[in-house]
């Protein structure tokens, strides 16, 4: 009976204690996801990195310039088509060699909902599960692997290789909810700080090439801190509202709205037909996004987001429910 | 080496390069060290991200290359002297060809779910959130769908829905913990941002015997 006791206490002790190092490492690996966040927005970096999806590789090359003059940056691929995304100050620019397009959206108003915090994505209501776990080398550098694991199969899961003094994404892979890779990227090599050319920043397209794709037309929405017309009754565990804009006046209907869990984002947009480009209905894959788009009525549903198509097309019929009753 | 060199030695790992463009790089690559070892290190840095820590690396692709091309015949011989009365033939079959592949390229890769499961959310609001796909047991009757293959709208399609993504990215605070790796989608070639299914209306999803696309295992867990 004492050796039972005995037994029983060392089983006690061994579980509160495997309890406290999994309770630690998910605390710490939170901290490395906070320092890559800050890290990703915040330094100066330039590099070329491979993708790979659906069993092609693409070569691309970032430069991330954070100064007095506030954020740059210009990712363009360096096969295949041209293709350039541009961000700095006055909004984003996409150009498209293959499809004749640029695509411009001017910059965004701040949302008045508050940024969440990383906690959020750990603890029984989150919907991950985070581990550190071993290091490499990639590009040079010392890289440790942040694990994300989904709870469910509404969201995906990820592998972050982390710069290992400054937290900065040197690989990153999506992982499906069985850990099955859905895409990679990785480094080939890495600038920082004062190594960087500026000169890259310059885009080598000629505007006059292109025409501007009218789109949505998001001239004219503000950011509100108003519960949005519509919403989606039920959301997966951890998603919330972080951000709703809908558009000024009475002229047609456009709304709004961004639901996150803390890693992956959805967004949906309700607008009145009419009011911009419809979509087919149906799923769309567009890289690694998901997007279902449906109508109800007038109005144009779209929820798109890197999360798995059964996470928009769900959100959507929800969205779809509400306007039906509204 | 020229830009556009790099850019054919990419297509051709991706298989986006059109034969004789292929067999011409191919015969460069003999003779050309240079394009030969950026034809390697492409290889291994493929492999490497496939496979991390993998030890096969290739070596040697530029000697193997030549011999193996000093004991075949030419190819690009054999195909400057077709028969003339072949060659509309075989133009047909090359636009078939292309046809057929279009057909399958464009297939739905993404399922549809079976409209019928579309109020799967609209249990009561306590209820957790479920996916239409595990609501029923009448899932198993889920039976394909074809569609016509349409291209002029997929890429107008996709140039809006790249529109909704830079605003998603732009608003979205958590798309800002993952950087640019968030616009990579946009980046990527355009091959990938396909309409996949058929249509859907309100009206329709009232008819549950309309057919639908297979569910993919993976939303299917």
């Amino acid at each position: 009976m004492r050796d039972l006791s005995r037994k029983s206490f060392l089983l006690l002790i061994s579980i509160s204690l495997s309890g406290l190092a999994l309770a630690e490492s998910s605390s710490s690996a939170r901290e490395w996801l906070e320092r890559m966040t800050t890290a990703m927005s915040q330094m100066s970096y330039q590099g070329s990195f491979v993708y790979v999806r659906g069993g092609t590789v693409e070569s691309m090359r970032i430069t991330h310039v954070t100064d007095e003059a506030g954020v740059r940056e210009r990712l363009y691929s360096v096969s295949g088509p041209h293709r350039e995304v541009i961000r700095d100050r006055e909004g984003v620019r996409c150009v498209l060699h293959d499809s004749s397009a640029i695509v411009k959206d001017h910059t965004v108003a701040n949302s008045y909902f508050p940024e969440l915090p990383l906690s959020i994505v750990e603890g029984d209501d989150s919907g991950y599960k985070l581990e550190v776990g071993g290091e490499t080398r990639i590009a040079g550098h010392t890289a440790r692997l942040v694990s994300v694991s989904p709870v469910d199969n509404f969201r995906y899961g990820y592998d972050f290789w982390l710069e290992e003094k400054s937290g900065l994404l040197l690989q990153w892979v999506l992982l499906d909810s069985g850990r099955k890779p859905l895409a990679k990227l990785m480094f080939t090599d890495i600038a920082l700080g004062s190594a960087i050319r500026l000169e890259e920043l310059e885009s080598g397209a000629r505007a006059e090439d292109f025409i501007e794709l009218k789109t949505f037309s998001p001239e004219k929405t503000v950011s509100t801190q108003s519960a949005p017309r519509w919403k989606p009754a039920k959301l997966p565990i951890g998603f919330q509202l972080t951000s709703h804009s809908h558009k000024a006046g009475a002229g047609g209907v456009y709304e709004h709205m961004v639901y996150s869990d803390g890693l992956a984002s959805v967004s949906v947009y309700v607008e009145e037909e009419g009011a911009g480009q419809f979509l087919h209905p149906g799923t769309s894959q567009l890289g690694t996004h998901n997007a279902y788009a449906r109508r109800q009525g007038e109005l144009q549903i779209l929820v798109i987001g890197e999360v798995p198509a059964i996470t928009v097309k769900s959100i959507a019929n929800e969205v779809a429910i509400s306007v039906a009753s509204n | 080496m020229s830009k556009e060199s790099l850019e054919h030695l990419s297509s051709l790992m991706d298989g986006e390069l059109s034969n004789e463009a292929g067999l011409f790089l191919t015969r460069r690559m003999s003779t050309d060290e240079a394009l030969c070892d950026t034809w390697e290190r492409y290889h291994l840095i493929r492999d490497c991200i496939r496979q991390p820590g993998s030890k096969q690396i290739v070596t040697g692709l530029s000697a193997k290359l030549n011999a193996t091309l000093d004991e075949e015949d030419s190819p690009i011989e054999s195909v400057r002297r077709p028969n003339v009365w072949l060659k509309p033939l075989s133009g047909l079959a090359i636009a078939a060809s292309v046809a057929l592949m279009a057909v399958v390229v464009t297939a739905p890769q993404v399922s549809e779910l079976p409209a019928g499961n579309d109020t799967a959310l609209s249990q009561p609001v306590n209820a957790p959130f479920v996916s239409p796909n595990n609501v029923s047991p009448g899932n198993s009757s889920i039976t394909p769908v074809s569609q016509a293959a349409s291209y002029a709208p997929q890429q107008a399609d996709s140039n809006v829905l790249n529109s909704y993504l830079l605003r998603h990215n732009q608003v979205s605070q958590a798309a800002g913990r993952h950087g640019f790796v968030s616009y990579i989608p946009i980046v990527v070639t355009p091959a990938s941002p396909v309409e996949v299914n058929a249509a859907e209306t309100p009206e329709s999803n009232s008819d549950a015997t309309q057919p639908v696309t297979q569910v993919d295992a993976a939303e299917d867990k």
